[in-house]
């Protein structure tokens, strides 16, 4: 299975649970004969499964990923190296006088890098976003897939004893998708030599992210009834997980979009006037070059 | 007489202006187009469709479909158009102190014909021998929040994508 289970995928998997439970029905179903009767009607009775698996292929990827490509083509701009070129101005500009030059030094090209590093980490948080977003839609499909899995295991294992009791088979929410939000906060981007560092909720190391609380989920099932029943109440659990791993992601980012400020100088440049060719005072040739 | 260290002094302010402000530039702008590609059809992106049930006149059940859109949204365009103005704006910032640096050599080379003379042969010298500091580089334009998205139409069955711009160069 690969990583992004497609909706072929999820509805394959509900078919093979449908599959699963029609033949734990005629295998642990009374001896009465007629074993074709008693598989059409549990087919039947299980014939929406195939949808329950479906309904995590309502959220598409496929648009948030042009989309992650293009903000991960932004995040590669902003570590090209003739960024670091303003060192270079720094250079180039370190003798000139006047009162324009040494704002232009100390307002425009020092605060540089500092402001770089904080609208660098701001591009790996709005990456780091557009990712979760799309992990947390693969890990409900997975998570999806996987509860099938454990109930089609179930189903396989029911068997029915003399005493008619039934051999008890635990599922339980997998729950990968719980977790995504926190994970990727958990594994910080850093780059752009962080001077000035505004604290992004997903990529500032110490940040701290939650994860989804699932609900008590699975227990012993002991019919092929039971199975399905418990495997509904686990993909009920899952699609659950998924909205409210959404919903932290955006509490998280949230807390960001209250932080940033455009006027804030350590993520805005300042306009810099430097005086114009009536203005020259302002910023002077050194002294030994005044003639 | 050629004012020796004014010159030199030009050079450098012109190199400042014409050069290095810019090539900073030129990242900060292609990053502010690249992420104007992540707006093309981004409320779509994060909207799915549910099955609602609700009951009419306190008995019948009522099924709809209806469109539900991840509350990550919100924040992430929020975020996303800062980032994207930022960007526009610094690049913007850049190539103006850039022009501003420029504005100010020319008017001390007007000052100072030999000087000015001196320097323009400078110039020309560094236009053959080093072609990378004779001249500014092309700043695209920039795209600030809201702007037009450029798509491409070659990429699979004619379906339209944003047109991308990758950095190809290995810096």
């Amino acid at each position: 299975m690969n990583s992004r289970p497609s909706r072929s995928d999820l509805r394959a998997k509900g078919e093979e649970v449908v599959a699963a439970a029609v033949e734990a029905v005629i295998r642990t179903g009374p001896e009465i004969g007629g074993s074709d009767m008693w598989g059409e009607l549990a087919r039947m009775r299980f014939e929406s499964i195939p949808s329950h698996f479906e309904q995590f292929a309502a959220r598409d990827p496929e648009l948030l990923d042009i989309a992650l490509l293009n903000m991960e083509d932004a995040v590669l701009w902003l570590q090209q190296g003739r960024i670091g070129n303003m060192s270079e101005v720094q250079n180039l500009v370190a003798d000139w006088q006047g009162s324009a030059a040494l704002v232009f030094r100390k307002n425009f090209v020092a605060p540089f890098p500092g402001i770089y590093s904080n609208q660098y980490n701001l591009a790996a948080e709005v990456q780091g976003a557009l990712k979760a977003q799309v992990e947390i839609i693969e890990a409900s499909r997975r998570d999806a897939i996987a509860v099938g899995d454990r109930a089609i295991e179930a189903l396989n294992n029911l068997e029915r004893e003399s005493s008619g009791n039934w051999i008890a088979v635990a599922l339980s929410v997998i729950g990968a998708v719980a977790s995504v939000a926190a994970a990727i906060a958990a594994a910080p981007v850093t780059g752009g030599g962080s001077v000035v560092a505004v604290g992004w909720t997903l990529v500032s190391a110490g940040a701290s992210v939650t994860s989804a609380a699932l609900p008590s989920q699975g227990g012993s099932a002991g019919s092929p009834e039971e199975v399905i029943a418990a495997m509904n109440t686990a993909l009920s659990g899952v699609a659950q997980a998924t909205a409210e791993e959404e919903e932290i992601l955006a509490q998280a980012l949230r807390a960001d979009v209250g932080v940033f400020d455009p006027k804030d100088p350590s993520l805005s440049l300042p306009e810099v006037t430097l005086g114009s060719p009536g203005s020259l005072g302002r910023f002077q040739p050194p002294l030994e070059a005044q003639g | 007489m050629t004012n020796e260290r004014l010159t030199v002094e030009l050079e450098k302010l012109w190199q400042a202006g014409a050069v290095y402000l810019p090539e900073i530039a030129v990242p900060y702008a292609k990053a502010s187009r690249s992420v104007n590609n992540t707006s093309w059809r981004d409320e779509e992106a994060f909207a799915h469709t549910e099955l609602q049930v609700s009951v009419v006149n306190d008995y019948w059940p009522k099924v709809e479909v209806v469109e539900v859109q991840s509350p990550a949204m919100e924040p992430i365009l929020q975020l996303r158009n800062a980032l994207q103005w930022l960007l526009a704006d610094t690049a913007t910032k850049l190539v103006t102190a850039g022009e501003a640096l420029l504005q100010i050599g020319e008017a001390y080379a007007e000052e100072d014909s030999q000087t000015a003379e001196a320097f323009e042969k400078q110039w020309a010298h560094y236009q053959e021998e080093q072609p990378s500091l004779a001249g500014p580089p092309d700043v695209p334009e920039v795209k600030y929040p809201g702007s037009t998205v450029e798509v491409d139409d070659s990429w699979f069955y004619g379906e339209e994508v944003p047109k991308r711009e990758q950095p190809t160069e290995p810096e």
